[in-house]
C-alpha cells in the first residue's frame, strides 16, 4: 500500500460499532445545518429549463466563482434562483493548502456573493490550486504529514473568522501520493476537521476514487470519518480508466458509489445530498432522476433525532 | 534526501505539472530542480507509484488536465480563431500562450486578457497574423462584456426630455458592457458566417468597425460606421455631445449633410439598444 503509516486517533472500526449500537438514530451535524434534501449542482445548460420549469428540486448548489466576477446573465439567473431554491456555495480557489499568502480579495467577493444568495452554507476543498501566484484551477493535494496539517488549520481559522461561519471542507479526488505523507488521509480529515472546528463535505464518489487510486479500502475510509460534522453529501459518476479512475463528473453514479452512499446514510441518518453533473451534461430531467435515486436509500432508514 | 517542506513540495509540484513538455521534462526543469534535486529515476523520493501505475503517470495526470483544461477554455472562448486556424495549430498555440502567460487569477476568463496581443505579436507560426489578432480581439470583447459591470440604460423618455438649446453641452456615459472596435478586415462579417456554420474565405482588407455590447443581459455585435464609431469613441472619452460632432465633422472625407441628417436616427437605435446609462 503507497500510503504512509495507517496510525488513527481513534480504534478502528469504532464508528461502525457506535452507528450499530445506536441502531438508526441520526447523529445531527453540530451546527444543526438542516438536511435541505436532494440538490442538484446549478448548471447554465440548465438555466432556461429551471426557469420556465420551476422544478421540484430542494436546493441547489453553485460553484461560487461562476458568479463572482461578473455582473452580467449568469448573475442575474442566480438572483432570481436564490429567490425560489434555497443556496449552497462551493468555490474551488480558497487553496487552503496552499503556501502563498491567503487571498483576502477573493474572500471579499465570496462573503458578498453569500450574503446576497443568503447561502445555507459555504465551502470548498481540501486542495491546493496554486503557488508563486501560478494558478493551475485543479485540486492539487497535499501531503498528509504534521507541518501541512498545521498550516491547513490555521488558515482554516483564519477564514472562518473572516467569513464568520464554518467552512464545510470537501475530501478530493487525488491521482499520487507524496512520499512525505506520514498519516492517511482520513486521519488527516479527522484532525483538521476536529482542531479547525470546521465542517465537513463528504463526496463519497471522490472516496472511491481515491481510494482506487491509492489501493484501499473505501469501507475502512468511511469508519474514520467523524460524522457529526458531516454538513453534506456529493455524489458524482467518474471515469475508470482500468488502471485508475478519474473523477470527470460525466456520468451516472456507479452501484459501488450508491452503495457507499447507502453506508454513510445509516452513519447520518439524514444529510443534504448533493448530485455533481459537470461535463457531458445530458438534459435537466435525467440529471434530476439520477439524484432521486438517493431517495431509496434514504427511505431505507427511519430517521429519529437524538 | 531530507523530507522537502510543504513550500519546496507545492514549487516542485507546480513546476512539474505545468510543464509544457510533461512531468518527466517538468522535473528536470531547472525550476522544480531548484525546489527538490531529483531524476526522473529517483521520482519515487517524492512521489510514489501505485500498484497499477508509476510516479510519473501519476504525476502525467495532473500535467495533462492542466493542459486540456486550459486549452479547453481558450477553444470555447475563441471558436472563431479556432476555425481559422485549424484546431491542431490552435491547440499548439494556446499551449505557447499558456506557458508565455500563466494563469494568475482564480477567475478563468482572466486568463486570455492577454491572448489578442499574443496571436499579434508573440506567437509562433500564426497564419493570417493580421485578421487572426482582429478576430482574437473582436472574440475577447464579446468575452469582457459578458461579465462587464451592469448598468442601467437611460430610456427613450429621459432622452426626449433633454431641451433642444442645450443638446450641444450633453454629455453622455456610455453603459460600462459596451466595447467600440475599428478594423482593417471585416471581422464580423467573418465571425457571424462562421457561429453560423457558412462558409467564407478569408476576407481582403477592408476596414470596418464594431459595437459589442450587452442589452438585457444578451450580447450583441453590430457594424457601425467610421463616423459612428468616432462618435461613440468621443463620448466615452467624455467629450460632450457638441464637441464629439465636432471632432466627427474634421474626419477626413466626412459627408456633413448626412452625419447631421442621420443623427436622430442613430440616436434613437442607440437609447432603444440601451447605449447609455447617463445623461449630464
Ligand atoms: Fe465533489
Amino acid at each position: 500500500m503507497p500510503c504512509a503509516n495507517q496510525r488513527r486517533r481513534l480504534p478502528k472500526g469504532w464508528r461502525r460499532l457506535l452507528t450499530k449500537a445506536l441502531g438508526n438514530m441520526s447523529i445531527r451535524n453540530k451546527w444543526d445545518f438542516p438536511d435541505l434534501g436532494l440538490g442538484l449542482g446549478l448548471r447554465t445548460v440548465h438555466y432556461n429549463h429551471i426557469l420556465e420549469h420551476n422544478p421540484a428540486v430542494d436546493w441547489f448548489e453553485i460553484l461560487s466563482e461562476n458568479y463572482m466576477e461578473t455582473e452580467g446573465r449568469p448573475r442575474k439567473i442566480l438572483d432570481q434562483i436564490s429567490e425560489k431554491y434555497p443556496i449552497v456555495m462551493h468555490g474551488v480557489s480558497m487553496s487552503l493548502g496552499s503556501t502563498d499568502p491567503i487571498d483576502f480579495n477573493y474572500l471579499k467577493s465570496l462573503k458578498a456573493l453569500a450574503e446576497r444568495v443568503n447561502a445555507v452554507w459555504l465551502g470548498d476543498h481540501l486542495c491546493w490550486t496554486g503557488v508563486a501566484r501560478k494558478n493551475g484551477h485543479d485540486l492539487y493535494p497535499v501531503p498528509y504529514n504534521e507541518e501541512s496539517l498545521r498550516h491547513v488549520i490555521e488558515r482554516i481559522r483564519t477564514i472562518q473568522d473572516y467569513l464568520e461561519r464554518p467552512l464545510v471542507i470537501e475530501n478530493p479526488s487525488t491521482y499520487l501520493t507524496f512520499k512525505s505523507s506520514t498519516m492517511s488521509e482520513e486521519e488527516y480529515i479527522f484532525r483538521m476537521a476536529e482542531e479547525s472546528d470546521c465542517g465537513l463535505l463528504l463526496d463519497v464518489n471522490n472516496v472511491y476514487v481515491t481510494c482506487r487510486n491509492h489501493d484501499l479500502d473505501p469501507d475502512s475510509y468511511l469508519d474514520s470519518i467523524p460524522y457529526d460534522r458531516v454538513v453534506q453529501i456529493h455524489l458524482a459518476g467518474h471515469t475508470d480508466k482500468g488502471t485508475h479512475c478519474i473523477d470527470t463528473h460525466n456520468d451516472h453514479v456507479i452501484d459501488e458509489v450508491w452503495r457507499l452512499y447507502g453506508e454513510v446514510h445509516k452513519r447520518t441518518g439524514g444529510r443534504s445530498t448533493l448530485l455533481e453533473w459537470d461535463a457531458d451534461i445530458p438534459e435537466f430531467n435525467v440529471v434530476h432522476e439520477e439524484a432521486l435515486k438517493a431517495k431509496r436509500y434514504r427511505n431505507e432508514v427511519e430517521v429519529v433525532d437524538v | 534526501m531530507s523530507e522537502p517542506s510543504l513550500d519546496q513540495l507545492e514549487r516542485w509540484m507546480m513546476a512539474v505539472v505545468t510543464h509544457p513538455k510533461g512531468s518527466a521534462s517538468g522535473i528536470e526543469s531547472p525550476q522544480a530542480c531548484s525546489q527538490i534535486p531529483v531524476s526522473v529515476d529517483e521520482i519515487a523520493q517524492v512521489v510514489l507509484p501505485s500498484k497499477n501505475l508509476t510516479s510519473i503517470e501519476r504525476l502525467d495526470i495532473y500535467a495533462d488536465m492542466y493542459r486540456w483544461r486550459l486549452v479547453d477554455i481558450l477553444t470555447e472562448e475563441y471558436p472563431t480563431l479556432s476555425h481559422l486556424l485549424g484546431k491542431n495549430a490552435f491547440s499548439a498555440l494556446a499551449e505557447e500562450y499558456i506557458a508565455l502567460h500563466p494563469s494568475e487569477h482564480y477567475n478563468l476568463a482572466a486568463l486570455s486578457q492577454h491572448f489578442p496581443r499574443f496571436i499579434e505579436e508573440e506567437g509562433s507560426d500564426v497564419t493570417h497574423r493580421e485578421f487572426a489578432a482582429e478576430v482574437a480581439r473582436l472574440e475577447r470583447a464579446m468575452e469582457e462584456v459578458y461579465d462587464a459591470p451592469q448598468k442601467d440604460p437611460v430610456t427613450s423618455e429621459e432622452f426626449e426630455k433633454i431641451p433642444d438649446e442645450v443638446w450641444g453641452e450633453v454629455h453622455m456615459d456610455l453603459i460600462p458592457a459596451l466595447e467600440l472596435l475599428s478594423f482593417s478586415y471585416p471581422v464580423d462579417e467573418y465571425v457571424t458566417s462562421v457561429r453560423e456554420n457558412r462558409h467564407m474565405d478569408i476576407p481582403d482588407p477592408n476596414p470596418s468597425w464594431v459595437v459589442v455590447y450587452r442589452n438585457d443581459f444578451t450580447v450583441w455585435r453590430s457594424g457601425i460606421t467610421r463616423e459612428q464609431h468616432h462618435l461613440l469613441t468621443e463620448l466615452r472619452s467624455g467629450q460632450s455631445l457638441g464637441e464629439a460632432l465636432m471632432s466627427c465633422a474634421k474626419l477626413p472625407n466626412v459627408d456633413i449633410g448626412a452625419l447631421s441628417g442621420n443623427l436622430k436616427v442613430w440616436f434613437q437605435n442607440w437609447t432603444g439598444n440601451g447605449y447609455f446609462c447617463r445623461l449630464r
